[in-house]
């Protein structure tokens, strides 16, 4: 296999049913490149997440089949490359852009404690939400995230995220 | 006390709740679709047999040690907060006498696993036995 190759590539509507196929073919693909179960879990909780957090989160523009969920699995020389894009309500970008930005911040030590003080705060909002997504695909691949929010229109901003899974010094 | 037991499915875990036995069990992968339709039911379950557990302690009637396992393959953030809060319930258990053990099972390669383990321990500020397969 060459490497930046795109192993999985989704562009379109996000069923629970959908990101469980994903999972599961993400799984088979790198247990068939052979990497280890340190690789696969990395891979396997940030995709989790950010497929998750695009079904609970994402606001569907209505009479519009454009800015459609989008998600990619990439594989490089040193990395696995996750990209998911959304649509959103403007109104959510500034806490969104708060907690990307004070993740960001943080090394391991502080991401562990903002994730205890996040479950010690104990909401779980009817959607299932319980704001760790985030801190938790941080504190699992241990590198920054990397997001932009894209104008749609007045109301809708198209938000990437992108995640990046080490290769290097890692048991795969 | 009824028996709790769910049947597994690529997003919930098994359950195996079985006060007969001693043991309680839950197993495999947890990212519900809905966490909270699937985990309050378990909650409220294991509130119920705490309060049976301190009634046998005030009628001084006999419990035999109680082993609770996390057999856990992955679960998701969501799940991880009520995974909290079963602990919580296990350390009330624990703070009424009643002779419990928490065994937290990990794949011995999956350091994940075993971090997660001990962030629910040290979170809870309740002692797990982690045991490597």
């Amino acid at each position: 296999m060459e490497k930046g190759e795109v192993l999985i590539n989704h562009y379109g509507p996000l069923s629970y049913e959908e990101i469980g196929f994903l999972l599961n073919k993400m799984t088979s693909l790198l247990e068939r490149y052979n990497f280890g179960i340190t690789i696969r879990k990395k891979v396997y909780s940030a995709m989790v997440e950010s497929l998750e957090n695009i079904y609970k989160h994402q606001d569907i523009i209505r009479d519009s089949n454009n800015y459609q969920p989008k998600f990619s699995l990439t594989l490089e020389n040193d990395k696995i490359d996750l990209s998911c894009s959304n649509s959103l309500l403007k109104a959510k970008v500034v806490p969104l852009k708060e907690r990307l930005e004070k993740v960001n911040q943080l090394d391991k030590v502080g991401l562990k404690e903002f994730y205890k003080e996040v479950i010690l705060r104990g909401n779980v909002t009817q959607k299932g939400g319980a704001g760790l997504g985030i801190i938790n695909i941080a504190k699992v691949t241990e590198n920054k995230l990397e997001f932009t929010f894209d104008d749609i229109d007045e109301q809708y901003t198209y938000f990437t995220l992108r995640i990046k899974v080490s290769l290097q010094n890692q048991n795969n | 006390m009824n028996p709790l037991v769910l049947q597994a499915s690529n997003i919930t875990p098994y359950i195996d709740f079985n006060p007969s036995e001693n043991r309680l069990t839950i197993s495999g992968y947890s990212r519900p679709e809905n966490v909270r339709d699937f985990y309050i039911p378990i909650l409220n379950w294991l509130e119920m047999f705490s309060n049976e557990l301190k009634s046998k302690i005030l009628k001084e009637e006999q419990i035999h040690p109680i082993e609770f396992q996390f057999k856990l393959v992955y679960f998701n953030s969501s799940s991880a907060k009520f995974l909290y809060d079963i602990i919580i319930i296990l350390d009330q258990i624990q703070k009424t006498k009643v002779p419990l053990s928490i065994k937290w099972y990990y794949d011995k390669d999956d350091s994940e696993l075993r971090e997660a383990g001990e962030d629910l321990s040290e979170l809870a500020q309740v002692p797990f036995n982690f045991v490597a397969c």
